[in-house]
């Protein structure tokens, strides 16, 4: 109150203060006149002793202040003055912050709701994730009944809930098409877990986990319900097929809620015991004894679930963890007892339970874009970086113009903490201004991103919403820039001399000290560096993505098709594969333009997780060596329709049915990293967990990188698929044709030959390259942007501190050109001095990008970190910029007219 | 700047308690208040005029003085500062504590060379 008081009052003070001090002065100035001064002479006297009014005024003044506030809005009242005063200037320095900001903000919210978001359900720190020995957390996969029993012997507080991997489903509404559709398998006690609340009807249940395939419901998602239903509120009740199986939904989850995946947004929840009734049949590991094709809940030895726990009291963890661990070796001994190694079997059961903290989920999206999205953030602060030489830059330019007012200024009024204040306001309010812009640039970037980052055109699900880190980030950032481009300008301000400049007269461009001149020539130096570890870095990127892109990857990519299908949705019995196999390659051949096509269970790049752990052994019956192998079985003419090269023994013949003895076509990889220093050919193997059958290795085919473009082939087995009947994922077609045409004829080919199989996807091998290289590409891409961005703020900061530099020695040149020199020397002496710079900044450049670059090693491909054609061609790059950037003052100065020059002086 | 690094030198408050010492035995008004420091000091202390004014402020903040119109020598209206109670106190409390110090300060002054 009292402070309030003195607001309102504050008016009268002022008032009266003067009003002491003027009846000060006139006291003064009588009794000096009866001393026989004249008026003048009185006055002049008085004044001099009293001191400087103004400042004693303004001093007296500020005993009343709330000195911070009141100070701070009359100096942000003058800032916004000063700045739209020139406007051309604010303009670039915002546009300038936007996109520096704005960038950093962008890739802040993808690494905000990458790496730092909890999961949308309330106390998400109470949950942690069962984590199985060495596997990851979403690689700790458990069977039914140990979690089962785990969940009966729960210390008090704690919960636990398991869920399959979210899967892809095929889901017909109303008998209409099928629809490939993400959905997961959870516990009945899955949502009280999560602690979620319907937004209509319920949730699941314990009850709807007790009988098997007892309990056909789903709860489905908010986004689902809200697509596929118009959030109609009476969805309750209305069924769906799952994988042709009906389901009755029973309720809506929540908003945002996607489980503890992050990335993943299933559209529905079903129990677990419906596993078999929607044949759910991926993403399962065992060590023998299981029976994938019966329903896996009753399955000891069947590892498919993914364990939550929620603990309320952190007490209970130690209790919890008994728990666990001891379920979990009586689980062991009877699910390794299949295990005929005794080694492994020992290895198996010395592993333990852990828990890792749940708060964010299963890290899954962590791993695919942590790297690349710190390297982006690296990047953008870079720019920030440059951005702020610039505008710290171009502050000192104007800084320099005004040091006659600031010397005004500082002779008559405020102290020189109070001018710092004033510089640094103006620049605050241009950072905010330049964040507030930045943060709606973000907004747009953090939407556009991710699509980008994402292979095809299905954008990650991913909450961007914004949230308090981001805006905490904004801000932070917003004022840290601020700061950091404000700082020298302010200091420089409050440095100036009023005696000298005030006694040059206003031609005052000369009288700076000499030890200003190199904050803004280093500021110019750092610009340049940085913006040379960009173009390196840009460099480096795009002849990496080259490079991806020029890659043999093993197979013939041109005019190649993938054709994905589903047939398991078909419930063909084993003895219709054949005639189903034969169906489909002929009806593709059949296409116009069509040269082959062969039927596969693998296909090319799209990857798949079809491997197996071998035991290979050799012509003497010894086993050699055991390792993990992807599997592929493949039609006859696979090899010549890929362009999968064979280079030792032979390919399948039609002899190899299923009457023949079993054999098998190994790649490259393989026959290097089992084989010994042997050819495998004439070798055999057999799976790890069984020793019965064996299979004869027939041939060596080249590496070809079938999971990703960018990833090395890994050890695989070719398995003729007549001796391997079953459900296929799809054919490789090879056409003369254009691709693109014999893509919409062979969905036909399909349709004809069963339309009741699904089609997942038609795509040309290249496309499937190019949807690889999403990531590499949007580094190249963005990196070259950044790098253009920073060079061409280093270019205008070269430009403008030429530019001040030749307006200073206007009348040397001026000299120089009236005593006979010629245009051609001036040019190169201003232009020598640009290079330079350049020069000097561009060592210095060379330096981070050598060091910076073998930081981020791991985003290069076939080229070394420090390449140097790509340097050269960087520096020479930027040199060249700099140059130009040099040469039109350099031009202008050489244009000087001599006379007038002079006169200027 | 030597007239401030003079007054800089006298410690912290000092030159409250000589406004206030003066201005207890004998409201009076800013200039007068000069002259009369300035006076009885024998310019010793070479203190710019118009430097009592932020401190006059601070008092008068602080509640140890308040203004009153009254008139100057020359009979012409002037705003006279004077000592409040809460002034008076804190001048007392302040005399003492300033005393001690000198003492404390004239003893190490004397004794520290011998």
């Amino acid at each position: 109150m009292g402070r309030l008081r003195h607001l309102f009052s504050r008016r009268r003070r002022y008032d009266e203060l003067s009003e002491s001090i003027r009846e000060h002065l006139d006291e003064k100035i009588a009794d000096l006149m009866d001393r026989g001064m004249t008026h003048e002479e009185a006055e002049r006297l008085a004044r001099r002793d009293f001191g400087n009014v103004t400042l004693i005024e303004e001093r007296s003044r500020q005993v009343w202040r709330w000195p911070t506030l009141e100070s701070l809005l009359a100096d942000t009242k003058y800032a916004l003055r000063r700045l739209s005063k020139s406007p051309g200037f604010t303009a670039v320095a915002l546009l300038t912050l936007a996109l520096g900001i704005g960038a950093n903000s962008g890739i802040f919210t993808l690494l905000d709701a990458v790496l730092l978001k909890s999961l949308p359900v309330p106390d998400p720190d109470q949950l942690y994730i069962v984590k199985q020995g060495s596997h990851t957390a979403d690689k700790s996969r458990f069977a039914y009944p140990f979690f089962d029993h785990v969940s009966r012997q729960l210390p008090d507080g704690a919960s636990i809930a398991a869920m399959s991997w979210p899967d892809d489903f095929y889901v017909s509404i109303a008998n209409g098409q099928p629809r490939v559709t993400q959905g997961q398998l959870v516990s009945g006690n899955y949502f009280q877990v999560f602690e979620t609340y319907p937004v209509v009807g319920r949730l699941l249940a314990p009850a709807d986990d007790e009988k098997l395939a007892g309990s056909p419901v789903a709860v489905i998602s908010y986004s689902y319900w809200q697509i596929q239903y118009a959030s109609d509120p009476h969805v309750i009740g209305r069924k769906f097929a799952v994988n042709g199986a009906p389901f009755t939904i029973i309720g809506v989850a929540p908003r945002g809620f996607f489980g503890a995946r992050s990335g993943t947004q299933p559209a529905f929840w079903i129990p677990l015991t419906m596993q078999s009734v929607v044949e759910y049949h991926d993403h399962y590991s065992d060590y023998g004894g299981a029976q994938p094709l019966k329903p896996w809940v009753p399955q000891t030895n069947i590892n498919w679930l993914l364990m939550v726990v929620r603990v309320k009291s952190r007490a209970a963890i130690p209790q919890l963890m008994t728990v666990l661990n001891q379920q979990y070796r009586t689980n062991l001994e009877s699910a390794t007892q299949y295990l005929t190694d005794p080694e492994q079997r020992e290895a198996m059961l010395r592993t333990r339970l852990t828990l890792e903290p749940g708060q964010r989920g299963f890290a899954n999206l962590k791993e695919q874009f942590e790297q690349p999205l710190l390297l982006l953030m690296a990047m953008a602060a870079i720019v920030l970086l440059t951005a702020c030489a610039n505008i710290a830059n171009l502050l000192l330019a104007r800084a320099s113009a005004r040091q006659h007012a600031l010397a005004i200024q500082l002779s008559i009024g405020p102290g020189r903490t109070r001018l710092i204040q004033q510089t640094l306001i103006e620049c605050l309010l241009l950072s905010v201004g330049g964040g507030a812009l930045g943060i709606a640039v973000a907004y747009g970037c953090a939407t556009v991103l991710p699509r980008w980052a994402s292979a095809g055109n299905a954008a990650i699900p991913i909450d961007l919403s914004p949230d308090g880190r981001i805006l905490a980030f904004g801000v932070i950032i917003a004022v840290a820039t601020g700061v950091l481009f404000g700082l020298a300008p302010a200091l420089q301000s409050a440095s100036v001399d009023p005696a000298s400049v005030l006694k040059t007269g206003t031609q005052s461009i000369s009288s700076g000290r000499a030890d200003r001149w190199p904050i803004r020539k280093l500021l110019v130096v750092a610009q340049v560096a940085l913006s040379l570890l960009l173009l390196v870095g840009a460099g480096m990127f795009l002849k990496t993505l080259e490079n991806y892109s020029r890659l043999d990857p093993g197979f013939d990519r041109n005019h190649l098709l993938n054709v994905q299908i589903d047939t398991h949705l078909v419930n063909y019995q084993i003895g219709d594969f054949l005639s189903l196999y034969q169906r489909l390659t002929d009806r593709m051949d059949a296409i116009p333009g069509v040269t082959s096509a062969s039927i596969t269970t693998c296909s090319l790049v799209a990857g798949c997780l079809d491997a197996s752990d071998v035991v290979v052994i050799n012509n003497g019956g010894q086993k050699i060596a055991r390792g993990n192998a992807q599997v592929n079985s493949v039609a006859l003419n696979y090899f010549a329709t890929t362009g999968i090269q064979l280079f030792r023994g032979r390919e399948f013949a039609t002899t190899d049915d299923a009457s023949a003895p079993k054999v098998a076509i190994v790649n490259q990889t393989f026959a290097r990293r089992y084989g010994g220093n042997q050819s495998p050919v004439g070798m055999q193997f057999s799976y790890a967990d069984n020793d019965s059958g064996r299979y004869q290795i027939i041939g060596v085919v080249s590496d070809a990188r079938v999971n990703d473009i960018r990833e090395a082939a890994p050890p695989i087995i070719y398995f003729p698929i007549a001796q391997n009947v079953g459900n296929i994922d799809g054919l490789e077609v090879r056409t003369s044709a254009d691709p693109n045409w014999v893509a919409a004829q062979a969905r036909q080919a399909i349709a004809d030959v069963d339309p009741r199989i699904p089609i997942v996807n038609v795509a040309t091998l290249n496309d499937e390259v190019r949807d690889n290289l999403t990531q590499p590409r949007l580094i190249a891409r963005l990196t070259t942007l950044f790098g253009i961005l920073a060079l061409t703020l280093a270019c205008l900061g070269l430009y403008g501190v030429t530019s001040y530099m030749m307006q200073r020695r206007t009348s040397e040149i001026g000299v120089r050109l009236a005593l006979g020199s010629r245009r051609a020397a001036v040019l190169w002496l201003v232009v020598r001095e640009t290079l330079s710079l350049a020069g000097f900044g561009a060592m210095i450049g060379l330096l981070l990008a050598v060091a910076g670059m073998r930081m981020a090693t791991s985003f290069l491909f076939g080229l070394s970190p420090d390449d140097p054609l790509i340097i050269a061609m960087a520096v020479g790059s930027l040199m060249l910029a700099c140059a130009v950037a040099g040469f039109i003052p350099a031009w202008r100065a050489a244009h000087i007219e001599p006379v007038q020059a002079l006169r200027c002086e | 700047m030597k007239k401030k690094a003079q007054y800089r030198d006298l410690f912290p408050g000092a030159m409250e308690l000589m406004i206030l010492k003066t201005l207890n035995w004998k409201p009076m008004h800013g200039y007068a208040l000069a002259q009369r420091l300035r006076h009885i000091s024998e310019d010793y202390l070479q203190i710019e005029e118009g430097s009592f004014y932020p401190a006059l402020q601070r008092m008068l903040k602080a509640g140890w003085l308040k203004t009153e119109m009254g008139l100057s020598d020359r009979n012409r209206p002037v705003r006279i500062f004077k000592v409040t109670a809460a002034g008076r106190k804190h001048l007392e409390h302040e005399l003492a504590s300033v005393e001690k110090m000198f003492a404390g300060f004239n003893r190490v002054l004397t004794l520290a060379g011998e």
